[in-house]
């Protein structure tokens, strides 16, 4: 049975890892699946990959591998640069771990090769096994108070965070309780006698038993009163003559004998009976080869494509055509060892408390894609919100420079919303400052791309502004707030207009602006204020302020012109999917 | 009260330069202030589209620093004017500063509104002042004529910028001539760059730009000052489509030149691109105090413009 179950495990853990590798030369990161082929397939990326492992012949390359090795993968260098609290967390972690899983977990395999005098029972190796466990418990203390301390500073967790926890703490627990019961099991005591003491008499065996249950913490059922101080001296005889060469000192377990000796005999008696020490094996039998089968598909498989990923980058630079381009991106979804830091620098995290849209963080939408990549076409309120989260990003590359797994993650953002502007499907958040970053990038924004954008925006302008239509003079503005701009002191100087640098730029104010700065507000005081909101105009200022500045009546023209412009994008889907549901936003 | 150094979103990512160049500058004049933190977005990208999200992203900024005791200093005209607009709305508007603080209490922090916010040329003016300036001139770069960018983030609206010089602004041009060069007047000195256009309407936004550079040009300037990444990026760009315009230099770096800062520390490579001086001036101003191979760069374009930084012909 639990053969099979480790045939199982094993195999699940070999698919997993198959699939996951084989994911770093298919899978591609668009938002919009197959939107641009550049041509970077899986037998491109093979080819350049293998060119790539065929240069470590070379003794430069290999050594510079085995150098970012050390540095990644072992010291973990980048982590502790980045925050001391995270590094000495995944240090105890990772030495502890690792040491169990070589020494413990692995003694056949390594543990008795590399060491001749190995043995469980024997010091320094039976010490070392509680020591290398609790350092683990340490490092998961650790992670959960960071994981809900830090909650409020904007560290996101999801349950596969909160489970990688949960089933290292099972396996390491498990392993102490097991040692707890077995020192303390009179059975196992009764069978190791057996097996190795070679004692006949029962004398022997009895004060041998009397000494381990006063020195070691053996429960022995039907205690007998205080033990005879001759029969104690003898069984120390026979401890030193028999076990004492093959078994070190119980106490040694500096985790499994305080937990012995904590449960009382009655308890130690009753749990031994009941068999204890077998349903503890198994919970932890169960809980290692659950935790083996379950690496490739969460994200503790970060032990193998962080380190992978970092060296990658460290030995390609920034170099290589686009084939070497697509793995690394591939591997970069891997890489994520979902620590949250990104997020808890994220420029636009206020835009997250106040959408709630979590797609707005980094490591969230790092996750969103990696969970559909390639996979199938976003539709409704998905696509809406994975597209806010893309568009908000101020191309600040904060993530980038914070990511201990050397993410490149500002060009997986910027590579997006060149998919989005090229399928003309651009957010209108797009038209404001965050387009003038975007632009600067190759493949950004090309302003000719966001034409659909602004005529989703403009709305029904053309129709409203067409001269033929009536307007009924003395109406009200739609809306009274909008006289807080100021706008009924307008006379309709013009003077706003007459400064205006964008008025003056454009050869044809009418077809490229529709409204000039005067006559939007005109509009706005005939109660048209869907036309105002609709004028092209609006999405061509500068915010300069030279109208506001200038106006003789005070009117805060500038300002108005942001409250349009917000209006009109409320107006949009876009604005109201926002606007409805978990928005937790301020008044407008 | 010291000062917390808002660098915001473009500058780390497009015009590192910028960065390092204010921080050497301030190092020198003894300067106290600090550059973590951890700030987030001014809004200002924001603004068009969700004034909400705008406003809280600058409270945010404005409660980080409160808590740290310190004032703002700003590098970008556009950030500095967002949170003007934002302390003015949340000072004017109690309801609206109780909403915001509501979201803000959530990781423990509040607006009070007790922060100055100042951009740096402003500080550089008036806190650190121009006979200090003056004093720490080591290398003047006289003769060489630069068209100042005032910005328009930065100017207007005067009343919640507080930028009500009598008459037209003066302090940049002030600023410049502290440290030798010339200030020449151009045609729509106090206009903006063309650059929150960039990316929306390209074609009228480089429009404006050429525009402004052309006019600088015409009146004999040899380079733009800038204090804004907008800005900066925004001429820098246009000058890499064209040739023959002025290339845009950020002032901190022109007075670190000043002060005989090295260009290393400046976050300019020694041999990026132009001398603004020796090379130029040498003959004129035998007693320039600029390093041999010293060169200045000018303009670079920030990523994606690599390889694009020019020389300045002053000959």
């Amino acid at each position: 049975m639990d053969t099979w179950m480790l045939y199982l495990s094993v195999g699940l853990f070999t698919l997993g890892c198959m699939h996951r590798v084989s994911a770093w030369f298919t899978r591609d990161v668009w938002f919009l699946s197959r939107a641009r082929d550049d041509g970077s397939g899986p037998f491109a990326r093979l080819k350049t990959f293998a060119r790539g492992v065929g240069g470590l012949r070379r003794g430069r390359v290999l050594l510079q591998v085995i150098w970012q090795c050390l540095r990644h993968g072992v010291m973990q260098l980048q982590v502790l640069k980045a925050d001391g609290y995270r590094w000495s967390m995944h240090m105890l972690i990772f030495v502890g771990f690792m040491g169990l899983t070589l020494m413990h977990g692995f003694e056949e395999a390594v543990s008795e090769r590399f060491f001749p005098d190995y043995y469980a029972t024997v010091n320094p190796y039976f010490f070392l096994r509680d020591a290398f466990g609790l350092l683990v418990l340490a490092g998961l203390a650790m992670a959960v108070g960071r994981r809900v301390m830090m909650r409020r500073k904007g560290l996101v967790s999801n349950g596969m965070d909160y489970g990688a926890i949960a089933i290292l703490a099972g396996i390491v627990v498990s392993g102490m309780l097991l040692e707890a019961v077995k020192i303390s099991s009179h059975t196992v005591f009764g069978e190791m006698v057996d097996e190795y003491g070679m004692l006949d008499d029962e004398q022997d065996i009895a004060a041998l038993e009397a000494y381990w249950e006063k020195e070691f913490g053996v429960a022995v059922p039907g205690h007998r009163g205080a033990p005879d101080p001759l029969q104690l001296e003898r069984g120390q005889a026979i401890h030193e003559e028999s076990c004492m060469e093959c078994h070190a000192d119980s106490r040694w377990a500096v985790a499994g004998y305080p937990l012995a000796t904590g449960l009382g005999t009655e308890t130690a008696v009753r749990l031994d009976r009941a068999g204890a020490v077998t349903f503890f094996w198994w919970v932890h039998y169960v809980c290692c080869v659950l935790f083996l089968a379950w690496i490739p598909y969460g994200k503790m498989f970060h032990m193998f494509s962080t380190p992978m990923a970092l060296i990658v980058n460290a030995v390609t630079g920034k170099k290589g055509g686009k084939e070497a381009l697509a793995i690394r991106r591939a591997l970069a979804l891997d890489a994520c060892t979902r620590c949250g830091t990104c997020s808890q620098h994220c420029s636009v995290r206020p835009a997250y408390e106040i959408t709630g849209n979590p797609l707005v963080l980094p490591s969230e939408k790092l996750a969103f894609f990696k969970g559909r990549a390639g996979h199938r076409e976003l539709s409704g309120e998905e696509f809406d919100r994975a597209r806010q989260g893309v568009t908000l990003c101020t191309d600040c590359g904060n993530c980038g420079r914070v990511c201990t797994a050397g993410i490149d993650l500002p060009s997986l953002w910027q590579h997006m919303k060149g998919d989005l502007l090229h399928a003309g499907k651009g957010d209108p958040m797009f038209l404001s400052p965050l387009a003038f970053g975007s632009c600067m990038e190759e493949g950004g924004v090309d302003s000719q791309q966001l034409e659909p954008t602004k005529k989703r925006l403009a709305g029904r302008f053309e129709d409203l502004a067409n001269p033929a239509r009536v307007i009924r003079v003395g109406g009200q503005p739609a809306d009274r707030s909008l006289a807080s701009f100021g706008i009924d002191a307008c006379f309709q100087c013009g003077g706003c207009s007459s400064v205006c640098p964008v008025a003056g730029a454009v050869a044809d104010p009418r077809k490229e602006l529709g409204l000039l700065p005067h006559q939007v507000v005109q509009a706005l005081k005939l109660g048209e204020e869907e036309m105002a909101e609709g004028a092209p105009m609006l999405w061509n200022c500068l915010t300069c302020y030279e109208c506001q500045e200038s106006c003789p009546q005070g009117v805060c023209v500038t300002d108005l012109f942001y409250e349009l412009k917000n209006r009109a994008y409320r107006r949009t889907g876009e604005g109201r999917s926002l606007a409805s549901g978990h928005r937790s936003g301020l008044r407008r | 009260m010291g000062y917390a150094l808002f660098s915001g979103c473009t500058i780390p990512s497009r015009l590192p330069e910028y960065r390092d160049a204010t921080k050497a500058v301030l190092d020198a004049f003894g300067v106290d202030y600090t550059d973590s933190a951890g700030f987030n977005c001014c809004g200002y990208p924001l603004r068009n589209t969700d004034r909400e999200i705008y406003l809280l992203s600058s409270a945010r900024n404005l409660a980080l620093a409160e808590k740290a005791g310190r004032d703002i200093l700003v590098m970008c005209k556009c950030c500095y004017g967002s949170f003007k607009h934002a302390q003015n709305a949340l000072n004017q508007d109690l309801r609206l500063r109780d909403e915001v603080n509501a979201i803000l209490r959530r990781e423990g922090l509040v607006y009070r509104g007790v922060v100055r916010v100042s951009h740096l040329l402003s500080f550089l003016r008036h806190e650190v002042g121009l006979d200090a300036i003056r004093q720490r001139v080591v290398a003047p770069l006289t003769g060489v004529r630069a068209g100042v960018q005032y910005g328009c983030h930065l100017l207007r609206p005067s009343n919640i910028n507080e930028f009500n010089e009598t008459g037209v602004p003066e302090f940049f041009d002030l600023l410049v001539k502290a440290i030798g060069m010339e200030s020449v007047d151009y045609a729509r000195k106090y206009d903006c760059c063309g650059a929150p256009l960039n990316g929306i309407n390209s074609a009228l936004s480089i429009k404006m730009t050429v525009n402004k550079l052309r006019a600088i040009g015409e009146a004999k300037g040899e380079l733009v000052a800038t204090g804004c990444p907008y800005c900066h990026l925004q001429f820098a760009g246009a000058a890499d489509a064209k040739e023959g315009l002025p290339r845009p230099v950020v002032y901190p770096q022109l007075l670190g030149l000043a002060m005989g800062l090295s260009p290393e520390t400046l976050g300019m490579a020694a041999d990026d691109s132009l001398i603004l001086a020796r090379a130029c001036h040498g003959s004129r101003v035998p007693s320039m105090a600029i390093p041999g191979n010293a060169r200045i760069p000018v303009g670079r374009g920030g990523r994606g413009h690599a390889g694009d930084t020019r020389m300045i012909d002053l000959s």
